[in-house]
């Protein structure tokens, strides 16, 4: 009988959720184990001598350039790019949609292969740029290009669903008090998507952060002009496996400071 | 002084339909059910909405006129608005909310702020100033709002369901506050209401719509000796009795 079961809410609850916990732990162990094997195999005791090292130096100040420099592109043109999506309805606004998030699943190789066919010396504006003196391939603003490419489309949508979700009241009370639309966008618009702008940017960051792919096949692998951390990863392991041990668990270190710095103050709306 | 407007909006399948006008310092209430089309009437003033048909005149100002293509923006309308849900700006101070108009036009940061504190004053809220939105009680973020609205002396004053969002004493306080702050602005006003009782306390011009289409028009005494509508007797009816409890009440 169940007439005198003690404790009916507990049963009314269930206990099939309880499931979720050991799958949840499985899937953490996938995130973790790698990064322990990263920490336990790198031979820290050489992490001075690594760090001091003028590849490693030039590689780490050339990935600080390059994804500032990415996010900071990305920004001025994704931003924009964002909010006409969000403000105007015009026909083919799903398809530029779908076309500003494809770099998020297009792999990195075929966004520089792309790149490269469309800026590179022999490919379609080419003989443009030449004619202009200006020679992308395998220069760092290549490699800059290379990482807006892959990482404005997080910026671009993290943006544009803030500014969907703006409060349009507020805009219509400012434009009733007198203020333009470039007056709205910069005083109420911008403080109301403040948290998710930041958000994106963060994502944008990391996301430039980690760029190879487009970098590599783009850009090239130049020591001190294209030479990211994720490439200089990537050589290390073909001669020097410590030191590519090294290498990416400076990288890990650095994302991991970053985000966890930024988590906080992300969520919290 | 006045306004005169001529509205017809047509959106997916509602259709707005009405003409009314109002001489300066009138107070308007807008009254009917949910969907009777009280918001659109206002966006539509405001110049939120486009007109499909119509026009308005506020102070011999065409702010609107389909015929001719004539449409001013909300900018250049010189109508305030107190937004349902208030529409202050969670990010800056009630100071600078109530700033914000003056700074639009051009007035520089520290008159503005002067000014500002004035009518916060005026309202009687000048130590919340340096308050946020979300720090104020609903009957403060009210007088707020107004003090927003009118620091830049529109030329008249739209308000929606103003009292709607009020637990009951408030309701009565602002409801105060509105007769006088009302009764002091020389444009006309239009508040928008689902309360009769409301409409009855505060204006001198009743409209009563229903589907999109003005059903009765007149002062709260005709419009409460004659509802045009079922709904609007069953809204009076409903009114009498709450009166009535609360007079009853009082009594010893």
């Amino acid at each position: 009988m169940t007439t005198h079961n003690s404790n009916p809410p507990a049963r009314a609850q269930g206990w099939g959720h309880y499931l979720l916990i050991p799958l949840a732990l499985l899937g953490l162990a996938l995130f973790v184990i790698p990064l322990l094997g990263l920490i336990a195999r790198a031979p820290i005791a050489e992490l001075g001598v690594v760090l001091r090292s003028p590849a490693v130096g030039a590689a780490l100040r050339l990935s600080a350039v390059v994804s500032v420099a990415a996010v900071g592109l990305s920004l001025v043109l994704g931003f924009p790019i964002a909010w006409v999506l969000a403000r105007f309805e015009f026909p083919g606004r799903r398809l530029i949609r779908a076309v500003v998030a494809l770099p998020m699943v297009l792999p990195p190789v075929v966004a520089g292969v792309a790149l490269l066919t469309a800026l590179g010396r022999r490919g379609l504006l080419g003989p443009l740029l030449e004619s202009l003196g200006i020679e992308l391939a395998f220069t760092t603003t290549a490699a800059i290009l290379a990482a807006t490419f892959v990482a404005a489309p997080f910026l671009i949508i993290a943006c544009e669903a803030a500014l969907e979700n703006v409060d349009r009241e507020l805009e219509d009370a400012a434009a009733t008090l007198g203020a333009t639309r470039l007056r709205i966008l910069w005083t109420v618009t911008l403080p109301a998507i403040w948290p998710s702008l930041l958000a994106g940017l963060a994502l944008c960051w990391a996301r430039a952060l980690g760029e190879f792919g487009a970098t590599i096949t783009f850009a090239g692998n130049f020591r001190g002009r294209t030479q990211t951390m994720p490439l200089a990863v990537y050589e290390a392991l073909q001669t020097d496996h410590e030191g590519a041990l090294l290498l990416s668990l400076i990288m890990l270190a650095i994302s991991l400071a970053i985000l966890f710095a930024l988590r906080g103050k992300l969520v919290r709306r | 002084m006045s306004l005169r407007a001529d509205l017809g909006v047509d959106r997916g399948g509602f259709r707005l339909d009405l003409g009314f006008s109002a001489p300066s310092g009138e107070v308007l209430a807008l009254v009917g059910q949910n969907g009777a089309g009280k918001s659109t009437v206002l966006a539509a003033i405001a110049g939120l909405l486009p007109l499909s048909r119509g026009e308005i005149v506020l102070d011999d100002r065409l702010l609107e006129r389909v015929a001719t293509g004539v449409r001013l923006p909300p900018q250049a309308r010189g109508v305030g608005v107190l937004f349902q849900g208030l529409a202050l700006f969670g990010h800056m101070s009630a100071l600078d909310n109530v700033a914000y108009g003056l700074r639009a036009r051009g007035v520089d940061k520290h008159t503005a702020r002067a000014r500002a504190l004035a009518w916060l004053e005026r309202f009687g809220v000048a130590e919340l100033a340096e308050r946020r939105p979300r720090q104020l009680s609903g009957g403060q973020a009210q007088r707020v709002a107004l003090a927003r609205a009118l620091i830049v002396e529109p030329g008249m004053l739209l308000l929606d369901e103003p009292l709607a969002a009020l637990d009951a004493q408030t309701v009565i306080e602002v409801r105060e506050v509105l007769r006088e702050t009302l009764h002091g602005f020389a444009g006309v006003s239009l508040i928008v209401t689902h309360e009769i009782g409301d409409a009855l306390e505060l204006a001198d011009q009743i409209l009563v719509l229903e589907g999109g289409r003005l059903v009765q028009q007149g002062s709260p005494h005709e419009v409460a000796a004659a509802p045009a509508t079922a709904h609007l007797e069953a809204m009076l009816a409903r009114h009498r009795l709450t009166r009535d409890d609360l007079l009853g009440s009082l009594k010893p």
